[in-house]
Order: structure tokens, then C-alpha cells, then sequence
């Protein structure tokens, strides 16, 4: 008796059947919660897009209204302005393909990139410009870096120093000010979270990379039709 | 010799201001600092804080006669980090721009030493009435706290309370009282004062003993 008491089931028995019973709970939650999450965060991805691509000072105090695929942006003063955002199917990561109006020239491409931060996933959106050649801006869907250090990267001053790189050479980090000046494609580290930003930067470049293969691909089984 | 467990009335009241987590035992001072800049953000804090707090002190109580003395950390970390992940995913489906404003606050939930101290003080120990009770009290007793430096914080840094603008938008505000170091500034302040008042009654309390000596 004292032999089965002293075993490892007979000490963890507790754990055990608590960890089953609250795996169940949470399985249930998620299944039950997930869509509605889901959608939330679909809905903020179609009202950040217009800001990634036209900039933050076009949208800035705007009413913007989603219907589909149609986001309009009602500025403050001037025209009101349409967008059609289409996701592209089957597309990892996900990947939007933004133009003017209902069926107007294209304005850029939106795509969406995850990766490990400091403490947890950094979920990002990184625009490009139609041709991909530059980068229109990022914006942070989803973190828990380290608050007050890790956690500028949501910062528009941070975020700022992404707008308008070129694409075709990898993004670098400088720790300071003066080595960031160095190279055009390198981005000052956020003081004391080098490594929250050494990821995001890691994150804008694998986005890139995989968006313009498959922009490429795209491209080329269109050449490729008769 | 057993000691007397306090009965649940007296746990409820003892919760909310003689054993004040933030104020009398400085517990749970993250969430006080972090999320106090309104009183929006510092009220869902305390919402979900007490969720955890109740569930988890519900289900430690009915398990007490089973837990293992070296084990009980394992299982009160384990039931109490199951519901901040309820409490969190249910704020994202419902709630999300606030899900979004609190960040990783709401996950760091999970190390607030003010509900692991609620488990292994009282419902380890005692039935689950106690331990609702208690759960109660102390989830009062941080509403109160939150809520008076969020106070403090938002009329003082925006001119508003709830998001209501009390005072005219041209009336200066201290922009310092909702950046961190107003957390502290408020904090510290309301600390003293609730210190000096908890003494000021204890010295009249013991008057007429000193004076009749």
C-alpha cells in the first residue's frame, strides 16, 4: 500500500486528473470562443490596412467602414476614398492584395507575419508597395513583450523607421543611432529590447521574402497562360 | 491544539479594508501600477482578476482534503492559470479593444501573489463557503484600491472619470499622473494616507484604555 502511495501515480494522481479536466475546459473555450476571436481580429486587420498603405496621416481621425471587401475611408476633410482588400486564397502567410476603388489599379500588397518576440509571438502586418519594392509600413496585430521596454515596438515612432525601405536586401539592426545610420536597411534597436526588435525585423524579412516569391509565381503562371 | 479558522463573514470584511490586499499587505502592486491610467481599463483588471479569484478559490476548497502539502503549489498555479486563460480569451472574443489595451497584463494575471495567497491562506484550509466569501471580500477590497488610484490618476492626468470629461478640456492636467511615475506617485501618496489613518484610529481606539490607567 505504502509502496503504490509512494509511486509516482500515487503522488501525482491529483495533477494529473486536474490537467486532463482543465485541458478539457480550456479545449471546450477555445472551440467555443476561437470564430468570434478570429473575426476580431480580421475586422482590425481590414481597418489597419488602408493606414499601412496610404500612410497614418490619410486615415488619421477618419471614419473608416467595412462592408466585404470594400473598406471606405471617410476623412475628416477632402473625398472620401475606396478600398477593395481581397485575401489571397491558400496564401501562407496571409496575404492581402489591396486596389483603389471596386476593380482600380492595385495599391500595394498587406501580409501577415508571426514569429517568437522576447517572451511570446509577435503577430505583424507589413505593407508593401504594388511592385513589393518598398516597404509601406508595419503595424503589431499581437504581443506580450516586456512592458515598458519590449512593448514600443506598437510605438508609430518605431514603426515609422520601416516606411519606405527598399526590399531587396535584408533588414539589419543597429544598436544605436549611429550605427543604424550606417546602412539604409538598418533599423535603430528600441533601447533595452534588442531583441524584441532584432525580431521584428527578422519577421519583416522572412514576410518580404515569402510575399515576393509567391507575387512571382503569381506573375509568372499568368506570363506562362496563352 | 487547532487554531480557529475566521468564520466567512469574517473573511469577507477582513478582504476588504483590514487584510486590503494593495493597501495592508501590498499584494497584487503590478495590475495597481500598470492599468490604473483610467478607470476603464483598472475596472476589467478587477473583473477578471476576481473571476480567477473565485473560481480558483472554489475549486481549491473542494479539492483541499486531497492535496498533497509538497504538491500544493503545482495545483493552485495549475487551476489558477486555467481560468486567467478563460478570463483572457473570453475578453478577446468580447471585449477586444480592451483585450488589446491590457496586453500581457491580463496573462500576468497567473503570478498576481494576491490570489496564490488567497489559496494557500484561507481555501486550503476551509469549506468552499469561506472561500467564496473570502474571494469576495478581497476582490472588493482590490476594486476599492484600483479604483481609488485610477481615481486619483484620471482626473488629475486627463480631467475625466470613466471617460466623462469633468473638467473643461482648457483646464491644465498633470499629463505626469497617467505616465508611469504618476502610478507611483499615486500609489505612494494614497499608501500614506490609508497608513496614517489605519494609525490615527488605532491610537483612538487605545485612548480611554491609556486614560483610565
Amino acid at each position: 500500500m505504502d509502496r503504490l502511495r509512494n509511486s509516482f501515480l500515487g503522488q501525482a494522481w491529483l495533477i494529473l486528473v486536474l490537467a486532463g479536466v482543465f485541458g478539457a475546459l480550456l479545449a471546450a473555450v477555445h472551440l467555443r470562443l476561437s470564430p468570434r476571436i478570429e473575426e476580431n481580429i480580421r475586422a482590425e486587420i481590414m481597418r489597419e490596412i488602408p493606414g499601412l498603405l496610404l500612410g497614418g496621416e490619410a486615415v488619421e481621425g477618419a471614419s473608416i467602414t467595412i462592408e466585404g471587401e470594400l473598406v471606405t475611408i471617410e476623412p475628416t476633410s477632402g473625398e472620401p476614398r475606396a478600398l477593395t482588400i481581397v485575401e489571397q486564397p491558400s496564401s501562407t502567410p496571409a496575404l492581402y492584395r489591396v486596389s483603389e476603388g471596386e476593380s482600380g489599379a492595385p495599391l500595394g500588397w498587406v501580409a501577415r507575419g508571426q514569429d517568437h518576440g522576447y517572451a511570446d509571438v509577435i503577430d505583424l502586418l507589413v505593407g508593401l508597395t504594388a511592385d513589393t519594392a518598398q516597404i509601406t509600413g508595419i503595424y503589431v496585430l499581437n504581443q506580450k513583450e516586456t512592458p515598458a521596454l519590449g512593448d514600443g515596438i506598437v510605438r508609430s515612432d518605431f514603426r515609422s523607421l520601416f516606411v519606405g525601405i527598399p526590399t531587396d536586401s535584408p533588414l539589419t539592426v543597429g544598436r544605436d543611432a549611429a550605427e543604424a545610420a550606417k546602412s539604409p536597411y538598418a533599423i535603430q534597436a528600441l533601447t533595452g529590447a534588442t531583441v524584441s526588435s532584432r525580431s521584428v525585423c527578422q519577421i519583416v524579412n522572412d514576410t518580404v521574402a515569402v510575399v515576393r516569391n509567391e507575387i512571382a509565381g503569381d506573375v509568372e503562371d499568368h506570363d506562362e497562360r496563352p | 491544539m487547532s487554531v480557529r479558522e475566521p468564520a466567512p463573514l469574517e473573511r469577507f470584511l477582513n478582504g476588504i479594508l483590514p487584510e486590503n490586499p494593495v493597501y495592508r499587505q501590498l499584494l497584487g502592486l503590478c495590475p495597481t501600477l500598470a492599468v490604473t491610467a483610467a478607470m476603464k481599463p483598472a475596472m476589467t483588471m478587477v473583473a477578471a482578476t476576481a473571476f480567477v479569484l473565485i473560481c480558483a478559490n472554489l475549486i481549491t476548497s473542494l479539492i483541499r482534503h486531497l492535496l498533497k502539502p509538497h504538491l500544493r503549489i503545482l495545483v493552485f498555479t495549475l487551476t489558477i492559470a486555467t481560468f486567467v486563460t478563460i478570463a483572457d480569451r473570453t475578453l478577446a472574443a468580447f471585449a477586444y479593444p480592451m483585450s488589446k489595451l491590457l496586453g500581457p497584463y491580463v496573462p500576468l494575471i497567473i503570478v498576481n501573489c494576491m490570489i496564490i495567497s488567497r489559496c494557500e491562506v484561507c481555501s486550503s484550509k476551509q469549506g468552499p463557503k469561506a472561500a467564496l466569501a473570502d474571494a469576495i471580500g478581497v476582490s472588493l477590497g482590490f476594486l476599492l484600491a484600483l479604483a481609488s488610484v485610477a481615481t486619483v490618476r484620471e482626473i488629475l492626468g486627463n480631467g475625466s472619470w470613466f471617460g466623462i470629461q469633468l473638467v473643461p478640456e482648457s483646464f491644465p492636467t498633470l499629463i505626469l499622473m497617467i505616465l508611469p511615475p504618476g502610478a507611483f506617485l499615486a500609489l505612494g501618496s494614497l499608501l500614506g494616507l490609508a497608513t496614517w489613518f489605519g494609525h490615527r484610529r488605532a491610537a483612538r481606539a487605545s485612548e480611554p484604555e491609556t486614560g483610565s490607567a
